[in-house]
């Protein structure tokens, strides 16, 4: 890795990172402040009033028994996906795609720094920008949670399930930077980078709807953020989250072999 | 410092070649101009002698390194400056270089020093996003000399640039080579090619098809001519002397020793005549 070109990355995209932790954490905090474990009841009621399908895809059909399955259904649904997958598709393209299409690159190849190199410390800038939002959101979360109900967030299986989420949104982020490295120009890499992790979580938004379209969400790799399942079981999200740690490993790592090897489009 | 020898390049990977052939070489401290209209060539083989592209075919060797194995080394030793300028415009230009001196493992020079040379040094400060076109292109520029390249490639350094820019670029260009640096120039500027190389080669369709000194080119394919303004009977008179025969020499002479000479001018081929001469085809 090279931390002169981190630091650039770092200059360049700060915004970016900030604007989607803060847009982020308004939900979080949202989230914790109108918990009442006496109106869950209630709020569900109220729910009653709007489409099912339209609810079940927001992942607001449930809203849980406790502070866990209350955040995590009220997040992790659609808020903890949404935000930061637009921090992964911007981003992707930006790191590699961006620079070869403006000519930036090439100035960088022209330097010792080996591309492979450079490849590997823009894919782990990538991965550290959604690790940082998630770090600085869960933080909020946990530091609020435990200050207005002390004790009620059952640490192990929150962070299960945050785990399995930044992975799928790893993989995302895999797909984007694989065709970021791929193309020559960032229309193409937006095209797909973009459009497959879109394409993912609109499937899994489809497969909640209706039964009759669950067969979508074998589709999206955000389906594997089964809420209840991991919350019951921590563990169960601790494997689905190391399997997914090892996809992300071959995509990124794919985008860099691929990388070192193409001519550069001059 | 530059081999060549036999380099074919294709985008398609095919018998379609970017590149055909090219053999040449380049001594330490010479300027070599490559010159060749759009799309000849010229920044494909300056693309695998970068490292840029993969080499395919022939063999080139760049500072002592063989580009077919490279060594993240040779790129101390090389600068380079595109024809498309590029900064990063959330950086100040002083950042800039700065960034980009952190990326070498050779001493480099002063920031502040290079942006005085091609004065920027008052907007050192100032991010690159506000800059103009001419600006960021001078910056670039520096940018390419920051680890005192012993090779500088440089891709069209006065294209699209205002006369006054484009004169700077080449005082400087002139300043380095006395200092020892090799330049490959690609230009399809003839008048910067003459005023600068020592040789040029002409590149079409990927091939080579000449290489020589500008100088023994226009001897080659001028034509011996001398045009004479001088004044006669309140007028001017213009006449077109051979200086290769005899009556014309004795003519010019006479003309001389009048002493109404207004202009006088060698009529050698420009650089662009030759192109066209040997290609059939122009530079633009």
């Amino acid at each position: 890795m090279n931390k002169t070109l981190f630091l650039v990355d770092l200059k360049a995209n700060w915004r970016v990172i900030l604007f989607v932790s803060l847009v982020f954490m308004i939900y979080v905090l949202t989230s914790v402040l109108m918990y009442d474990p006496d109106s869950i009841e209630k709020l569900e009621q109220m729910f009653t009033l709007f489409p099912e399908g339209m609810l079940k895809a927001l992942g607001f059909d449930t809203l849980g028994t406790d502070l866990n399955g209350y955040v995590a259904h009220y997040l992790y649904g659609f808020i903890a996906i949404i935000f930061p997958l637009i921090y992964i598709i911007v981003i992707a393209n930006k790191l590699i795609a961006k620079h070869v299409d403006s000519g930036s690159m090439a100035y960088l190849l022209t330097t010792p720094v080996t591309r492979v190199k450079v490849a590997v410390t823009q894919a782990v800038f990538h991965v550290s920008g959604l690790i940082l939002i998630f770090l600085i959101d869960i933080g909020v979360l946990v530091l609020l949670s435990s200050a207005v109900f002390p004790g009620s967030l059952k640490l192990a299986s929150f962070l299960s399930l945050n785990f399995v989420t930044i992975m799928t949104l790893t993989v995302a982020g895999g797909i984007g930077f694989l065709f970021s490295c791929m193309c020559n120009d960032s229309r193409n890499s937006l095209a797909f980078g973009a459009g497959i992790p879109v394409a993912f979580f609109v499937f899994k938004m489809v497969s909640e709807i209706d039964a009759k379209l669950e067969g979508f969400k074998y589709l999206s790799v955000f389906s594997l953020i089964e809420i209840d399942k991991i919350l019951a079981d921590p563990a169960y999200g601790l494997g689905v989250g190391f399997i997914l740690l090892g996809v992300s490993v071959l995509l990124y790592g794919a985008g860099v072999i691929i990388f070192n090897k193409k001519s550069l489009a001059i | 410092m530059i081999k060549v020898e036999g380099l074919y390049h294709s985008y398609s990977h095919d018998d379609k070649y970017a590149v055909r052939d090219a053999s040449f070489e380049i001594t330490r401290g010479e300027v070599f101009g490559f010159l060749g209209p759009s799309g000849a060539g010229k920044s494909t083989t300056q693309g695998v002698l970068t490292g840029l592209l993969q080499l395919q075919k022939g063999n080139v060797s760049v500072a002592g390194y063989d580009v077919k194995k490279p060594v993240r080394k040779m790129f101390n030793k090389i600068g380079v400056s595109f024809e498309q300028s590029n900064v990063y415009g959330k950086l100040t230009a002083l950042e800039n270089l700065e960034f980009y001196r952190k990326l070498f493992d050779v001493p480099t020079r002063d920031a502040m020093e290079l942006l005085e040379i091609v004065g920027l040094d008052h907007v050192a400060n100032q991010r690159a996003a506000e800059f103009s076109k001419g600006m960021k292109h001078r910056l670039t520029f520096i940018r390419s000399m920051i680890n005192n390249p012993e090779i500088w490639f440089l891709d069209e350094p006065t294209t699209g640039l205002d006369p006054a820019i484009a004169s700077e670029i080449k005082d400087i260009i002139k300043r380095e080579k006395e200092k020892g640096t090799t330049v490959f120039l690609t230009t399809h500027n003839m008048f910067v090619a003459d005023e600068l190389c020592d040789r040029v080669g002409f590149i079409i369709d990927g091939e080579i098809k000449l290489i020589d000194s500008p100088r023994n080119l226009k001897l080659q394919y001028g034509e011996k001519l001398v045009e004479v303004d001088y004044r006669k009977n309140g007028g001017t008179v213009r006449e077109k002397l051979s200086f290769i025969d005899e009556s014309d020499r004795r003519r010019l002479n006479e003309i001389v020793n009048t002493g109404a000479i207004e202009m006088m001018h060698t009529k050698e081929a420009t650089l662009e005549e030759i192109f066209i001469k040997v290609t059939g085809r122009g530079l633009e």
